[in-house]
């Protein structure tokens, strides 16, 4: 190889090292930044909180009603305590309505033996376009008054969300995966945002935890457990970071682009004036969020989605790599369609903060992190075969990026364990 | 010490960006550490607190039991223990917190002696000092404090915080103001400048509920209040009392200009079952928002048995599936009559409204 090849691609690999490094201190520093934001946000809540009775939301006749939508495939392990979980939340004014999307296996069966459902002639309005309807059950129980099933063809998450939209009579609702634990004041938690902003809230979100070997009695969470399984563990700690110190900053800076799919609250106005879910993506529910904020941008109303640090739902995380790896590659679609599909906000002014700061780090550091990390390995795999590895640089970037992420949990575990909120000395016995 | 000196030449010809880098991750390390050590020390503090919290709890229910029930009990024992265990913020709070707990289960005279002791420990002055504090959650936690023991003499230090830009803080001294101001619980009303969130009126609802309040205004007179927010709550408050009184107030409000507010109206008309408002309501139905149409169709059937069947037959013919099955089922609540006309319909198969008379028929939904 002549030296001028040898010392172009020297430069290259010198050029690429540098970018990868302030790649990587561009991340570093926006977590910290996060990271800042969140606690100063998470102290403010706990403040705000100790003065917070929900049983006043839970006696007061001002409190909204709520429609709790959950959406059901080829559920019938579970089906029954899930449903009866959700009838006993701690919540006056609610309905729960669970839609069967085409379930190949007897989960609508089991619903109508349980619940002692029967078939009702429902007029549908239908404000959001979905798939045909088969059927809409009510229990004969009047202890069940709460229950409406909808029986529907096949059509996806998205789909059967918005025939619960469609059937729900409520001005909120709350969209769960029905395979969910909920804590029983998660509903009283996720309401009061609603009523206590200036702004119009259009959406609320919590924490998300995972369930894996916790214990679980008739839909309750008894005793949280660490999971078994590494992989489940890892998620744990990942979650806290996502949640306690992600979207908790995001919040708190009015950039929020994702309410979780597993459990959250809408405004049921502004849902059906963006359209209802949209079929056509597999990250359904940032993307929703994104056209509902980039609605009220364009019809310049104020509003506000709101995110509650508290743990509100438990989930089971994927056990294995081959569960995870499809997850992971449903999410990074999700994310990839949505930016893309809203590609006209990146950058863009008219969407404040939206625009100028969360759009465009979503872009550079959720989208193309994988991108990058992927060519970055090659690269170098390919610069240490042919002999251009700049080792010192190598050994001291990767410790550098390990201690980073160690700082950066130990964080997460912090703010996790001051998230437990104590309201009085009396409370200490719950950290 | 050769090896040492080629060590030290081996790091000297590091390049300075790889020693920066190293640096840094040094730094994240230490930090790292930091960060562990906080939160070892935070788990064995809360422990300790913990564990502190429970020692005192135990001591002072013995000393609230005894001085609510021991009638030969020595003032200097009070005395003392409020010089040996009170002696610091961590005691007196969790002293604090058992006699506001104790406090909210009691009424009369155990209620009153509960208060006794709380001024005669001096914790009187320690509520009062918070309400000095630049930091508006220690304000409220002041508020709450003298509220829950019912200190009527420091009214007008806690009025001065009914305006306060922190809603938390002003909703506290509100509530606060309900439960000590026993003459006109809600004079505040009229001082107000700052709306009243939706949050805020469930508090002083149920403040209000939980008082059992013996002078409760008239609250129509707020009704032609400047701020929307304080007339909701104010609806809201017509209806929770029944005050029927105001029902010419609230027709007049009819005519308000937002459509939110008038919705309110209706709800409120509906829950007194304010019958003068039925020519009302069918004047204005036409030029109503259709959120507040649905109103009107829930309403009229609650307040009046007159027949309006002519205007519900007119509401099933138009467009909007919603006004219809809300005219289907006025008609139903209306009496025999209606359900006739309804299932008269439901029967017809051809009907193109047979489906809403059936949907309106079925009682499970």
């Amino acid at each position: 190889m002549s030296e001028l090849i040898r010392s172009y691609i020297g430069e290259t690999a010198t050029f690429f090292n540098y970018l990868v490094l302030y790649y990587a201190i561009g991340i570093c520093a926006s977590y910290v930044i996060l990271a800042l934001i969140s606690a100063f946000a998470m102290a403010n809540y706990k403040k705000r909180n100790s003065f917070v009775d929900y049983r006043s939301i839970l006696s007061s006749k001002f409190a909204p009603s709520v429609s709790l939508i959950a959406p059901a495939y080829n559920e019938s392990m579970t089906i029954v305590d899930n449903v009866r979980s959700l009838l006993t939340l701690h919540y006056n004014n609610c309905e729960v309505i669970i839609v069967n999307d085409g379930s190949k296996d007897n989960t609508m069966q089991l619903l109508i033996e349980a619940y002692e459902l029967e078939k009702v002639d429902y007029v549908l309005n239908e404000q959001v376009a979905t798939k045909p309807v088969r059927g809409i059950y009510k229990a004969k129980n009047p202890a069940h008054h709460k229950l409406v099933v909808v029986d529907k063809e096949n059509g996806g998450k998205a789909d059967a969300l918005n025939v619960g939209i469609n059937v729900s009579v409520n001005k909120l609702i709350a969209c769960i995966d029905v395979d969910c634990v909920l804590e029983p004041d998660s509903l009283l938690k996720l309401v009061k945002p609603f009523k206590e902003e200036e702004r119009k809230v259009i959406a609320t979100g919590g924490v998300i935890r995972i369930a894996n070997s916790c214990e679980v009695e008739d839909g309750r969470l008894i005793r949280v457990h660490v999971p078994d399984k590494f992989i489940a563990r890892v998620q744990v700690l990942e979650y806290f970071r996502a949640f306690l110190m992600g979207r908790m900053a995001w919040a708190h800076l009015d950039g929020l682009l994702l309410i979780s799919g597993a459990f959250g609250m809408f405004d049921k106005e502004t849902v059906i004036r963006a359209g209802g879910y949209n079929h056509n993506t597999v990250g359904e529910d940032m993307e929703l969020l994104v056209r509902m904020r980039r609605l009220m941008y364009e019809e310049k109303m104020p509003c506000k989605v709101a995110f509650i640090p508290d743990p509100l739902c438990w989930t089971e995380a994927p056990q294995t790599w081959d569960i995870l790896k499809r997850q992971r590659n449903r999410w990074t679609r999700g994310t990839a369609e949505t930016l893309m599909l809203h590609r006209k906000m990146i950058l863009n002014k008219r969407y404040g903060i939206l625009g100028l700061v969360s759009l465009p780090l979503w872009v550079l550091f959720e989208w193309l992190a994988p991108l990058i990390e992927f060519f970055g390995m090659i690269f170098f795999v390919l610069s240490a075969i042919l002999g251009f590895a700049n080792w010192p640089f190598f050994f001291s970037f990767l410790a550098l990026i390990y201690s980073f992420a160690i700082m950066n949990s130990l964080f997460a575990i912090l703010s996790f364990s001051k998230s437990i909120l104590t309201n009085s000395t009396s409370d200490l016995n719950t950290c | 010490m050769d090896r040492l000196y080629k060590l030290q030449d081996h790091f000297a010809d590091i390049p300075e960006t790889v020693e920066i880098i190293l640096l840094v991750s040094l730094f994240f390390l230490s930090v790292a550490f930091g960060l562990f050590l906080v939160i070892l020390l935070s788990r064995l503090k809360d422990g300790w607190k913990y564990r502190r919290s429970r020692w005192m709890g135990k001591k002072s229910q013995q000393l609230i039991t005894a001085y609510m029930f021991d009638d030969e009990w020595p003032r200097e024992r009070t005395i003392r223990f409020r010089v040996k265990k009170l002696n610091n913020g961590f005691n007196r709070q969790v002293f604090l917190e058992s006699l506001i707990s104790l406090s909210q289960n009691l009424i009369g005279e155990s209620a009153e002696r509960l208060s006794v002791l709380y001024e005669e420990l001096g914790l009187h002055q320690h509520s009062k000092y918070k309400l000095y504090s630049n930091s508006w959650d220690v304000i409220a936690k002041g508020i709450c404090e003298l509220a829950e023991m019912g200190m009527q003499q420091d009214l007008d230090l806690i009025r001065s915080f009914i305006n306060h830009s922190h809603p938390i803080l002003r909703s506290e001294a509100q509530v606060a103001l309900i439960r000590l101001e026993k003459d006109a619980p809600f004079a505040f009303l009229n001082q107000l400048s700052e709306p009243l969130l939706g949050w805020q009126q469930m508090q002083l609802a149920r403040a209000a509920h939980k008082a059992h309040l013996e002078n409760l205004p008239a609250f129509e007179q707020w009704l032609s209040n400047e701020e929307e927010t304080i007339v909701v709550f104010c609806l809201r408050m017509i209806v929770q009392y029944a005050q029927h009184n105001a029902v010419p107030k609230l027709l007049e409000l009819l005519d308000h200009p937002s459509a939110e507010l008038r919705r309110e109206v209706l709800v409120a008309i509906r829950q007194l079952e304010a019958f003068e408002a039925t020519e009302k309501l069918l004047e204005i139905y036409s030029h109503e928002t259709p959120e507040n149409k649905m109103e009107i169709l829930k309403t009229l059937p609650a307040i009046t048995l007159e027949d309006n069947f002519a205007f519900y037959e007119r509401v099933l013919l138009e467009s909007d599936r919603n006004l219809q099955l809300a005219a289907a089922r006025a008609m139903i609540k209306s009496g025999g009559k209606g359900k006739a006309i309804l299932s008269g319909i439901k029967d017809d198969l051809q009907h193109a409204l047979h489906s809403v008379a059936a949907f309106a028929l079925d009682p499970r939904i």
